[in-house]
């Protein structure tokens, strides 16, 4: 069992920046923690200072329960696997995963039992006599593994552990790694700045830009509901498309108009907050390049209407193998459509896509909130 | 005409070797080889080969007890200094290995005994160890004459030129501490170790590549100190300090025995040229990656 908890933590090494700020979290038992961020937003310092690595500039780090702040490294009962693995050169496998159970002066025959077992688990059995430097990435990345799963750690720390790896590797170990998860049931905070693996190892995730938290949630909101338009962008491959637009009202419905004659008409939600605070103001739309869809898949999600349909010029057509990458543009803006391969689509002429408006995503273009996430005291706020 | 130049480059190749060859020659070579030819000759006062006599300098040298102390001092003596100044050397480097304000002032004084030259070093130490004026016997409350007491002249000698070798031990092992990933470090603390395992089960092992090289370059310094005996003890009192190239000395340049001196370079080239080899040949199971 173990929970952790982070109070308004700050990281800064010139008392004038900060790494990290104001980071607030609570980390329930057995959860998947992904921390995603671009490079240098902050992620791999706040695991660092969970593991105890840096020192906490201020606030509060719990962990079951007791103030960590200034308890060392060692004590916290945590286990790290690191980005360059961290093997100790001068051991062999055997002893790299054994180290940590030898320093604790558990029994020999109790720690053989359970680097056998880790190593069968991990598929690294025949390698456990051989040194680090005789090791092949992956198999460098397993031992890694195997020696933090030695113990029963209150958390696993990994600090970006698939990024030395190949893509197919890397698709692998995800997949091993999940599985990891489940069956270890402890908690595991990652870190990574693949926007892939947070997805897909998740149960929650933390987007982090400039040491700020951007959004906490789970992986299905993230991607459905972000809180700005830095997480939309950063969450999802190809990223989200943005077009500058204006919200008009026209037959008591509202519209966002954009350059290159697009007007689109807003569903859901987002047309009531629209027509309450934005009409007559310039707004970002978003749209995810899955919600813009050709004819035959739109017409099979029952979305063919002239009120959302969009005219743009096909630039590019990247095949992906199922699905095909359609690189276009309205004029100004450069939009990114991603439709079944099978689809009839003539490089550098006019296309026909069908916008799914229900999945639009709306932001205020100063702030870059996503309309939807504002607090609801702030929208009254607005209309009064 | 082409064979011609082919030969030229050729020749052309071995030509860049000359100047070390010439300066190799003039100072290594020809030394060493006419040591050889002069530790089978009885010689005049000048150290001209008068008489040849085989291996009888040899043979005296054998049956002389004074050789022997002066080897069994040696021993003794390079045994102090080589622990002492590896000792030294390490213990600074890993105090130096953090980064705190005022690192610089410290991994330079660690450092500085390299730039102290063994007869310098020697004045200072007589001044130290002076008994009446020195600081040692001062702080120490006693009256003991460190340098004339045959029972503490070698220690002293000892310390003192363990002190001279730690300043380039420094450097060396700090050279192998920063070739040390620190993320082992971090993944140590994580994985539950203090200090004391991470120095003996990382660092030790870490630095022992380099550990086997200073060890070679030690010994076979502390075998050749000379300096330091000249100035603090002149290899007395008595014979306590007469290291095997104190002996040496002497026997050239006091005694003009030049036939007997070179068979004593002999032995002790021998000597250093065994030791090497033998450490060249266990270095395989001490180095572990």
């Amino acid at each position: 069992m173990s929970n952790i908890v982070l109070k308004n933590v700050c990281k800064s090494y010139d008392k004038e920046h900060y790494a990290v700020q104001d980071f607030s979290l609570e980390i329930p038992d057995r959860e998947f923690v992904i921390f995603v961020g671009p490079s240098g937003c902050g992620k791999s310092t706040t695991l660092r200072m969970i593991a105890g690595l840096e020192e906490i500039t201020s606030g509060e780090l719990w962990i079951d329960g007791q103030l960590c702040n200034y308890v060392e490294a060692k004590d916290r009962d945590l286990s790290m696997v690191f980005q360059n693995y961290a093997l100790y050169p001068n051991m062999t496998v055997y002893e790299n995963m054994a180290f940590s159970l030898k320093i604790r002066k558990q029994p020999k025959d109790e720690v053989d039992k359970k680097v056998h077992e880790a190593a069968k688990m991990l598929g690294i059995e025949h390698l456990l006599d051989r040194r680090p430097a005789a090791l092949s990435g992956g198999q460098k990345q397993r031992v890694a593994i195997g020696s933090a799963i030695m113990r029963r750690p209150k958390a696993f720390l990994m600090d970006e552990p698939l990024s030395n790896l190949d893509a197919k590797l890397r698709a692998q170990m995800r997949v091993e790694l999940a599985k990891l998860h489940k069956e270890l049931k402890t908690t595991v905070i990652y870190v990574t700045h693949d926007q892939t693996e947070a997805m897909t190892l998740g149960t929650k995730i933390i987007v982090m830009k400039d040491g700020v938290v951007q959004q906490a949630d789970t992986p299905e909101r993230i991607y459905r509901h972000p809180a700005n338009k830095f997480v939309a962008g950063f969450i999802g491959a190809p990223s989200m498309n943005f077009m500058e637009t204006m919200v008009m009202e026209r037959n008591g419905a509202v519209y966002l108009e954009a350059d290159g004659g697009i007007t689109l008409r807003v569903r859901g939600e987002n047309e009531m907050v629209l027509r309450r605070a934005y009409l007559g103001k310039m707004m970002i739309l978003g749209l995810r390049p899955e919600d813009l869809q050709d004819e035959i898949t739109a017409s099979a999600h029952q979305i063919c209407y002239e009120e959302n349909q969009l005219k743009a010029f096909v630039d590019l057509r990247e095949m992906i193998g199922a699905e095909a990458y359609l690189h276009m543009n309205t004029g100004r803006n450069l939009i990114t459509a991603r439709v079944p391969s099978e689809a009839p689509v003539a490089v550098k002429e006019s296309i026909t896509l069908y916008a799914d408006m229900e999945k639009a995503q709306i932001f205020d273009p100063f702030t870059e909130e996503n309309i939807l996430s504002l607090p609801v005291e702030k929208e009254e706020r607005a209309t009064a | 005409m082409k064979k011609v130049i082919e030969k030229c480059k050729k020749a052309e190749v071995y030509m860049y070797l000359i100047p070390s060859m010439v300066i190799f020659s003039i100072f290594l070579f020809y030394p060493f080889i006419k040591t050889i030819y002069l530790s089978l000759y009885k010689t005049n006062k000048l150290g001209e080969a008068k008489l040849y006599v085989g291996l009888d300098n040899y043979k005296s040298l054998l049956s002389n007890p004074s050789f022997y102390n002066s080897l069994w001092v040696t021993l003794e003596f390079v045994a102090i200094v080589v622990v002492g100044s590896m000792a030294l050397g390490l213990l600074g480097a890993v105090l130096c290995s953090k980064a705190f304000p005022g690192i610089r002032v410290f991994s330079t004084s660690y450092a500085l005994p390299m730039a102290v030259a063994s007869s310098s070093g020697a004045m200072i130490f007589k001044i130290i160890l002076n008994p009446t004026i020195g600081i040692v016997n001062k702080l120490l409350h006693v009256s003991i004459n460190w340098v004339s007491d045959p029972k503490y002249a070698l220690i002293c000698v000892a310390v003192l030129t363990a002190w001279l070798n730690s300043g380039i031990n420094f450097l060396y092992f700090s050279a192998g501490l920063g070739n040390i990933d620190d993320s082992i470090y971090e993944r140590a603390s994580v994985d539950g170790a203090n200090a004391v395992q991470k120095f003996f089960k990382l660092t030790l092992p870490g630095l022992s590549p380099i550990m086997f090289y200073t060890l070679v370059v030690n010994i076979i310094q502390a075998f050749q100190s000379f300096g330091q005996v000249k100035i603090l003890t002149q290899g007395g009192p008595g014979e306590s300090t007469n290291l095997i190239v104190y002996s040496i000395y002497r026997d050239a340049f006091f005694n003009y025995r030049f036939g007997s001196a070179a068979a004593q370079s002999v032995v002790l080239f021998l000597i250093v040229m065994a030791l090497t080899l033998v450490m060249f040949r266990v270095e395989k199971r001490g180095v572990k990656y």
